[in-house]
């Protein structure tokens, strides 16, 4: 009866051992960076992740944290939900201990919740992010936050604490039915009239499908006489499932004069979208009035030499 | 130094038609060949992939000092704020977000609270969510914060100019509030972020004596 016992436990604990998912089995691990400056504080990356998984499936990742502080410091993990900002130009919104609307924070399984770092000391923290069976078709957003804890010195006994952390976005994809659905919906300068450089370019995408949306491509900028006279990238820009983002780039040119025309021509694989544009004029007026000064002033010394002087070919 | 007139005839004509020709040779020549733009159209095959990193350091604490009976903290001073640093190499830059941590404030979270429970009502913009001038009611005691316009990522038409023209807004618990963009990388020194923030114990308020205090935490995350 005894004996059974024990062998009956014996069996639990290695069954226990053994059945424990893969991933809780991670663990942090710690390495040595050579040469790292002490800036006072601590730096993540990635910092936006993809995943396409199915309903029940399971992905470790592993993200990077620097300690940069100058001395040992310890890290804590939280997760949190997050969609695109209520504004065009706000990109994210955390939503703290709340649900967001696409929610997935407790699909993310990080390997601890706290850990410690010696100065230049690099760790890799496993992240296993766990798709329920019966996970919705379409994106969920959560992140993943990393703030330095705390010493009693900085913690405030009258007044305001500050609490400084990074994080990194996952853009979690189920697979099944999703709708893609999205376009280019304006693309504006920020003034008709620029008299310098940058020239500012707003570009609006309207995401209405389930699935986040990364158009790419270029905005060709076009003189007045309709050449391509530069190429803006657009690139890493993600709309994140219903929303509307506005992506700011700037045209800095080394000269530019005139009338112009931004247009974007953007792709989703092999989809175009639609085609925006808008025009603006560029009159720098301090090399305008340079310009005009040196050639009057060019033009108006040869005449008068030409009136006190002339050439004659030798008789 | 003076010319016939139909010298200063040709000053002229002779000018006017060097103007256009550069302006021609600008759009049929350099514009074209893209000697002016921005972008270098030569490409190079790289095969190291540098991935996106942040960081995001904020000084603390932030004391307001003390308001004895009734008070207001004051305007924007830099002593009353926290500078918050950030750096990152992501192409598309970063967001700067605030919130006050939960719980922070008790049951009143979002409060300033001292020992003893008493709390601090956070700043009450007429529009939600839109930093307003300062204006607290002689019968309330109420906290803010605002972006100065010394930092690096301001919008001045949301924020004003520290002294002259300041708006604030409270600091919400629940979902973060973003507060600064920046649409490129930063430097590798990184971009400074100065939030200020301000008390007020208006003038017919009974506020109990005590050390308040809050936790607002800043959140740096990519676009």
């Amino acid at each position: 009866m005894h004996f059974s016992l024990v062998r009956g436990v014996g069996i639990a604990v290695a069954f226990s051992l053994f059945a424990t998912p893969a991933s809780a089995q991670l663990e942090i691990r710690k390495v040595m960076q050579n040469n790292v400056p002490v800036q006072g504080d601590f730096m993540l990356g990635p910092t936006r992740l993809s995943f396409s998984l199915a309903p029940g499936e399971e992905e470790t990742t592993m993200l990077e944290v620097t300690n940069r502080q100058g001395e040992t410091a310890s890290f804590q993990i939280v997760t949190e939900d997050f969609s695109a900002g209520s504004t065009p130009e706000e990109a994210t919104k955390l939503y703290g201990a709340e649900s967001g609307p696409f929610p997935a924070r407790s699909w993310l399984v990080p390997a601890s919740q706290t850990f410690s770092l010696r100065h230049g000391e690099r760790a890799l923290v496993p992240v296993t992010v766990r798709v329920p069976v019966d996970a919705l078709p379409g994106d969920h957003y959560a992140a993943v936050l990393i703030n330095r804890l705390m010493t009693d010195e900085e913690g405030a006994d009258q007044g305001f604490a500050i609490l400084s952390r990074v994080g990194t976005l996952f853009l979690i994809s189920v697979e099944g039915d999703v709708i893609q659905k999205g376009d280019l919906t304006q693309l504006r300068t920020g003034r008709t009239v620029y008299g310098t450089y940058p020239i500012d370019l707003h570009l609006t995408g309207q995401n209405e499908g389930t699935v986040y949306m990364t158009p790419i491509g270029t905005i060709d900028i076009k003189n007045l006489l309709g050449f391509v006279v530069d190429q803006i990238p657009v690139k890493d820009w993600v709309i994140l499932r219903n929303s509307t983002r506005t992506l700011r780039l700037d045209w800095q040119p080394r000269f530019a004069l005139g009338y112009y025309t931004a247009t974007a021509h953007l792709k989703i694989g092999d989809e175009s979208l639609t085609v925006v544009q808008d025009s603006f004029w560029v009159l720098p007026i301090v090399p305008i009035l340079l310009a005009l000064i040196c050639i009057f002033l060019v033009s108006f010394l040869v005449q008068f030499g030409f009136s006190r002087f002339e050439i004659r070919r030798k008789s | 130094m003076t010319l016939v007139p139909h010298r200063r005839v040709r000053v002229l004509t002779v000018g006017l038609a060097a103007l256009l020709s550069l302006y021609a040779m600008m759009l049929f020549l350099a514009e074209p060949l893209r000697v002016l733009g921005a972008a270098d159209s030569e490409s190079v095959v790289v095969n190291l992939i540098v991935a996106a990193a942040i960081s995001n350091t904020c000084t603390t604490p932030v004391s307001l000092g003390t308001i004895t009976g009734t008070g207001d903290s004051g305007a924007y001073n830099a002593s009353r704020a926290t500078a918050c640093t950030v750096i990152t190499n992501n192409s598309l830059g970063y967001t700067l977000a605030w919130r006050v941590t939960t719980g922070s404030g008790g049951t009143s979270t979002g409060y300033m609270i001292n020992q003893y429970e008493d709390t601090i009502a956070p700043f009450s913009p007429a529009v939600v969510s839109t930093p307003e001038t300062w204006s607290v009611a002689a019968a309330a005691s109420e906290w803010g914060a605002r972006l100065s316009s010394t930092s690096t990522t301001v919008n001045t038409g949301t924020w004003g100019t520290d002294a002259s023209s300041e708006k604030w807004l409270n600091v919400g618990t629940g979902s973060t509030v973003t507060i600064a963009t920046r649409n490129t990388e930063t430097s590798g020194a990184g971009d400074t972020e100065n939030v200020g923030f301000r008390g007020e114990i208006g003038a017919s308020k009974s506020q109990p004596t005590g050390n308040y205090t809050v936790t607002v935490i800043f959140t740096a995350t990519t676009q």
